[in-house]
């Protein structure tokens, strides 16, 4: 037992630590300039755990506990969806119209795939809708789901413009896609009992881990971006633009 | 009954986590073509063109008309094709020079990005209506705004090297 109690403290404050160390790898590298919103949501999580831990710590109320366990699970979904649409739009960062194109492409995706989801989870659970213990979790479901399908969309819209993703936009889609992809699974694992509930969170937390893991190498990764053999080269690019001149007004 | 939801979650979390190892795994062993594909934009033009559907519709019977604009089509289609991977292709060379040191070129290359995205996604959209028109080709015509377009993008990347020179 006392095993398990550290590794439980373990999965939940090295995550935590490795984030920290992740920002500071943003902020070396000025990574944060470029992807603010997932560097936001680093030092939010950040703070939600020191604040967590402290209450813990001094044997806050329950409630409250909760409460502030809540705000900060919504407003980690939150910045999900806004690392998303960063990841999206990081390769046409400086067109203003074009970010409002392809925000009002993920709000119509996104609604598409939120009520695909909504239909999953419920047909899903039709087998057994008293085995989910808070109903209110299904929003949380839907919402992983919905993320998930909208990480896949980031995929095919560098395939769809024959870009290759920037090394640390794979790491978070990796990262991102590991939590968002297992976390109904195991939610499901805890709703219907079919595996200790402990094991169960033992198992959410170390998912985490990995995907921290994942972000924390891709930060320390030098950027591709300018070495990218797929991209051409610079006397390439311009021999190329002389060749579309030629055969374009000849 | 209870594994129910939970074998049906393993296996699209499975499917999902299979997918996104799939995409990465396609993205790092992908290598961009460089060459542009020509594109013969007065053909094109010709092929888009209202007033030729007007002269062949007043020319041809319904049934001919139908085979020959169906014809045209495809034909259409295949330039749109070209023009969408060359669209690509302009994307990946715009964000080549646009992580230039140079604010100039820098800027360039992002203008010709964000022009060659808009391209590829018209490009995309059309496709989408060629099929249509494909199915309906008395009703629904092509449009030839596509050849403006890559007129635009194109010259712009071919402005370029005057940037890179000056």
């Amino acid at each position: 037992m006392i095993s398990l109690h550290f590794i439980g403290l373990y999965l939940w404050v090295a995550p935590h630590a490795l984030l920290a160390l992740v920002a500071a790898l943003m902020l070396r590298n000025g990574r944060h300039r470029e992807f603010p919103v997932f560097f936001a949501y680093l030092l939010f999580e950040i703070l939600q755990f020191c604040v967590l831990f402290l209450m813990l710590r001094f044997d806050w109320h329950i409630s409250s506990y909760k409460d502030v366990d809540l705000l900060g699970r919504a407003g980690s979904i939150a910045f999900r969806f806004g690392i998303i649409q960063e990841m999206l739009e990081v390769s046409v960062a400086r067109c203003a119209p074009l970010r409002q194109t392809i925000a009002r492409m993920l709000w119509c995706v996104a609604a598409v795939l939120a009520l695909l989801a909504l239909i999953f989870i419920g047909s899903v659970y039709s087998w057994s809708v008293r085995g989910m213990i808070v109903p209110a979790y299904a929003i949380d479901q839907t919402l992983n789901i919905l993320q998930c399908g909208l990480l896949a969309c980031v995929c095919l819209w560098h395939r769809f413009l024959g870009l290759k993703m920037r090394s640390f936009v794979v790491g978070i889609v990796l990262g991102m896609g590991l939590v968002a992809g297992l976390e109904p699974l195991l939610h499901a694992l805890k709703d219907l009992r079919t595996v200790n509930p402990q094991s169960v969170d033992l198992l959410r937390m170390g998912v985490y881990h990995v995907s921290v893991l994942i972000w924390l190498y891709f930060a320390s990764v030098q950027e591709e971006f300018a070495s990218d053999s797929a991209a051409p080269s610079f006397p390439d690019a311009r021999n190329w633009a002389v060749e579309l001149r030629r055969f374009l007004w000849s | 009954m209870v594994m129910i939801p939970v074998i049906a979650l393993a296996t699209a979390a499975a499917a999902f986590l299979l997918f996104i190892a799939y995409q990465v795994w396609w993205q790092s062993g992908k290598a961009t073509e460089i060459e542009l594909s020509p594109v013969d934009l007065e053909a094109f033009r010709n092929l888009t063109d209202p007033e030729e559907v007007r002269f062949l519709r007043a020319n041809l019977s319904a049934r001919e008309f139908r085979k020959i604009q169906r014809m045209r089509l495809r034909a259409t289609g295949a330039y749109i094709s070209v023009i969408s991977q060359n669209a690509g292709r302009l994307v990946v060379i715009g964000r080549s020079m646009s992580a230039q040191a140079d604010a100039g070129t820098a800027a360039a290359g992002h203008d010709v990005v964000n022009r060659a995205v808009q391209l590829k996604l018209w490009c995309s959209l059309s496709l989408l209506k060629l099929k249509l028109t494909m199915i309906f080709p008395t009703l629904l015509s092509p449009s030839s705004r596509i050849a403006d377009r890559y007129l635009d993008v194109s010259s712009l990347s071919a402005s370029l090297p005057k940037k890179l020179a000056a």
